[in-house]
């Protein structure tokens, strides 16, 4: 499948949960969370995208953020979830796979109906 | 993957005080510019500037791409980061007490030369109309600068900064020339002193107003470099060109003499 054939408007709905997923699994930086986003099947995700977006869970309170010395760069900002981002990730899953259920039967009639005509 | 990224590692923090350039290397100089002048017309204090161009820099230096290509146009850009922020609402960024500071070092420097120059003819003051609104137009257009709409319009036509003084300055002296009546005149000795008061509060407000320094663009975790050298610098900008003028006065004085 090509990726980069999400429309944005999809990817900017589903962007908060999908990064609040990916620091589930522990601190992590900008450019580390766009490789992420892009190996789950997202395709590229712009900084000029993310970060505003990384900024908007800080200012929540949903992230905390450190800066790190890089390996020889400048150095990394590294975000963490805090307990508040953590519940808010896991009731932004559940609510997105309920959300997706109910567009999912939708389209699941769309394609049969499309299909039977065929 | 970037050059950049290679560069020697060791506490950046003491080799890019307040220096953009530093904090951002591979990050394109006129991206950086725009991307800086936009923050700072959106109120962001120095050491958040620092924290979203480092930000940038550590993406483009991982990535390879530049920052237009990897963030869009820096004005766009920046808006974002501002209003992820929450400081976008902001409509000015100068507070009362910086303008009545400069307000009040720009009045006691006008006093204090006049003052000066009559002084050394040793007579006293002649107030003419066109001085007045001449002086209440120059205190007009300088409390205007404290509005971002004024700032950000001549940032964003710089080539204003030719024309716009020259006309300024040959308004000025036409309206010398034209309103050259005398409506009253003043003794030297008092409107010098009016002067010197006048910058002394200035000083003195700009001190209190500064305690911190001067809202340098710092990199994250490091803290802003206020020598008292700088700190003295900026606060006695008036009383310093105040003295630049007391000479020039001087000098015009004995050639004419």
């Amino acid at each position: 499948m090509n990726t980069e054939q999400w429309p944005s408007e999809w990817l900017r709905g589903v962007l908060g949960v999908c990064v609040l997923r990916i620091l589930l699994d522990g601190p992590s930086y900008g450019y580390a969370i766009t490789q992420r986003l892009a190996e789950a099947g997202l395709g590229t995700v712009k900084g000029g995208t993310l970060y505003p977006l990384l900024g908007r869970l800080e200012e929540a309170g949903h992230v905390e953020v450190d800066w790190r010395p890089g390996e020889g760069g400048p150095g990394r900002k590294f975000y963490a979830l805090t307990e508040q981002g953590r519940a808010e990730a896991g009731e932004q899953s559940a609510r997105w796979v309920d959300f997706t259920t109910t567009t999912r039967s939708l389209t699941d009639e769309a394609l049969a109906q499309t299909t039977g005509r065929n | 993957m970037n050059s950049k990224a290679t560069r020697a590692t060791g506490p950046m923090v003491e080799r890019i005080f307040g220096d953009p350039g530093a904090i951002a290397p591979s990050v394109e100089k006129a991206w950086r510019d725009d991307f800086i002048i936009e923050l700072r017309l959106r109120s962001l204090p120095g050491e958040a500037i620092g924290d979203a161009l480092m930000t940038v820099e550590s993406h483009v230096a991982e990535s390879g791409e530049k920052a237009q290509d990897a963030f869009g146009e820096a004005k766009t850009y920046a808006r974002e980061v501002a209003a992820a922020t929450g400081t976008a609402a902001r409509g000015w960024s100068v507070s009362a007490a910086t303008v009545a500071s400069t307000l009040l070092g720009l009045a006691g420097m006008l006093l204090s030369v006049r003052a000066f120059g009559s002084w050394l003819d040793g007579e006293p003051i002649g107030v003419t109309t066109g001085e007045l609104v001449g002086l209440a137009v120059l205190i007009l257009l300088a409390s205007t600068l404290f509005f971002t709409a004024t700032l950000r319009m001549l940032v964003e036509h710089r080539w204003l900064a030719l024309p716009v003084p020259a006309l300024l300055v040959g308004g000025l002296v036409g309206l010398h020339i034209a309103l050259d009546e005398p409506l009253f005149e003043l003794p030297a000795l008092a409107v010098g002193v009016a002067g010197v008061l006048s910058l002394t509060a200035s000083v003195l407000l700009s001190w209190v107003e500064e305690p911190a320094g001067l809202d340098q663009v710092t990199a994250p975790g490091q803290a802003p470099t206020v020598t008292t050298k700088s700190r003295m610098a900026a606060v006695l900008i008036f009383p310093l060109m105040t003295l630049g003028l007391f000479i020039f006065t001087w000098v015009l004085h004995l050639i004419v003499t």
